[in-house]
């Protein structure tokens, strides 16, 4: 036999407490990223390197979000100077197309900063919908989450109540869909933009410089920061989705050690 | 009649004077506008300038992270990525002119790096320059206002914008463009003309104050700095009898 004989109520129970365990270590957590498409595992990333205790929530099965993809279901990955020394760092191969637009294979890409946000530490709750913000002292102090499935059925026949998650930061990274923006502004605590007139010259500059705290303890990234502010968007290059996830994981660095910028 | 001229961002102004007194004017660089006369007020009002879609002629309540990011970019710590309500910027400007500075005789221009539109019935319209107190010029209003050729737009279409950026070569003004700031010069004229004269803009293609709607008229026109005999002859005027 070229397995160890291992029963099924051991499988299972393996998948139960060590599910369990890591659920239970992250009811509280230093910093919520919700959406881990790339903005959302950059910042995972440079978070768990620096010890930060980081949970990933992820609505799909899969990690990456549109970094698999490029444009019209081409999975070439472009990005602009000086995105690309994030490629160099996580040792993804590019070709420079030209002067200052570097492509790369998508799935490599995506599968090195996947790995990359897992070596550092931080953990995945996939397959989990964040349906609520948690609000204390006009904080944002966590989330409420069920699973993805339980919010895509009918509610005639799924009663299925969530559960709560704490951190100090909730970082969005829901891309446009701005998620957990959205949750503020049902409750009136906050508002968005609607479109802002185009500048696509500076649409990636826009992004990342608009990172940051929204809302306290609330901090957007990639393109939910668009979103909360009206900013042009910029069509399929990731060069500002990864420098706005370091940006979001600075930010939330400047929260946790209670600095102003 | 001095010009003083003011920047609000990267925008070169000591290479906007050069050109300016080249042409015998005289020409004061004041540094930034904003640091000089701007209050605390200063970032919230601006954020509020921003121009939403559809957009209206008043300011909106600012969102705080777009107030924090005026902060940054008044202080140099940001780079310009918005656009802003051309009027409501320039009127704000002007409210904060002291009364020993708004004199007949000194031309005040704000040389900036937003980018600055007027509303049209909710569009925005991007503009290079706004004539009035202060005069106020954009240079990535240059870059991007004016027109780019019909062939750039087809093959923009066609091909993609990399490509478009890539065949068309020189012949659109780029950000940081080397050429801006003699084109920038060009605009401050304007200003200059509008304030001494009441008259900003030329007909002729060849004239320096020629209203350009085109970059190839941009390129034309205010890049070559040259003025029609009968601007020359009003600018000879101006000089003579108030420099």
């Amino acid at each position: 036999m070229l397995f160890d004989r291992v029963e099924e109520k051991h499988v299972t129970r393996a998948i139960v407490e060590e599910f369990s365990r890591m659920l239970a270590e992250h009811a509280e957590s230093d910093v919520i990223i919700v959406g881990g498409g790339p903005a959302g595992l950059s910042a995972g990333k440079e978070l768990a390197e620096r010890g930060v205790k980081a949970l990933i929530v992820e609505r799909n099965n899969y990690l990456g979000g549109g970094f698999w993809i490029g444009g019209y279901l081409m999975n070439k990955i472009t990005v602009r100077a000086p995105a690309h020394k994030v490629l160099d760092e996580l040792g993804i191969p590019y070709t420079e197309h030209s002067p200052g637009l570097f492509v790369t294979d998508g799935p490599h890409a995506c599968s090195k900063l996947i790995a990359s946000a897992c070596d550092a530490g931080v953990k995945i709750l996939n397959m989990t919908k964040v349906e609520d913000v948690v609000v204390r002292d006009n904080r944002v102090a966590g989330v409420v989450i069920n699973w993805t499935p339980v919010s895509a059925m009918p509610r005639e026949i799924t009663c299925v109540d969530p559960v709560s998650l704490q951190a100090r930061v909730v970082i969005d990274a829901t891309g446009h869909d701005a998620e957990v923006v959205g949750a503020l502004v049902r409750r009136g605590l906050m508002e968005v933009r609607g479109y802002s007139a185009m500048w696509v010259e500076r649409s990636e500059d826009a992004v990342v410089e608009h990172t940051g705290e929204a809302y306290p303890g609330l901090i957007v990234a990639g393109m939910a920061v668009s979103t909360v502010y009206g900013l042009p968007r910029m069509g399929p290059t990731f060069g500002a989705m990864l420098l706005s996830g370091r940006r979001a994981a600075e930010a939330a660095l400047r929260v946790l050690e209670g600095r102003e910028e | 009649m001095r010009v003083l001229v003011y920047d609000d961002g990267d925008v070169s102004p000591e290479r906007v004077a050069e050109h300016l007194r080249r042409r015998g004017l005289e020409v004061e660089v004041r540094g930034s506008f904003l640091r000089r006369f701007g209050d605390e007020s200063a970032a919230e009002r601006l954020a509020g300038f921003r121009m939403g879609m559809p957009c209206r002629d008043e300011p909106r309540k600012p969102l705080p992270g777009e107030v924090e990011y005026e902060r940054r970019l008044i202080e140099g710590r940001a780079k310009p990525g918005v656009v802003y309500h051309a009027l409501l910027f320039q009127s704000y400007l002007r409210s904060l002119l002291p009364e020993e500075e708004v004199r007949l005789d000194r031309v005040h221009v704000v040389l900036t790096s937003r980018l600055i539109a007027t509303c049209d019935s909710g569009v925005p319209h991007l503009r290079v320059v706004v004539l009035g107190y202060p005069g106020v010029v954009s240079a990535s209003g240059a870059v991007e206002a004016p027109a780019r050729s019909r062939e750039y737009h087809l093959l923009r279409g066609i091909a993609g914008e990399a490509a478009a950026e890539l065949m068309a070569g020189g012949d659109v003004l780029r950000h940081g463009d080397e050429r801006l700031p003699a084109v920038l010069a060009s605009y401050v004229m304007q200003v200059v003309f509008y304030q001494a004269f009441g008259e900003a803009f030329c007909t002729s293609p060849e004239c320096m104050l020629h209203d350009s709607r085109w970059q190839h008229e941009v390129l034309r026109a205010q890049l070559a700095q040259r003025l029609c005999p009968r601007h020359e002859r009003m600018l000879g005027g101006m000089r003579g009898a108030v420099c």
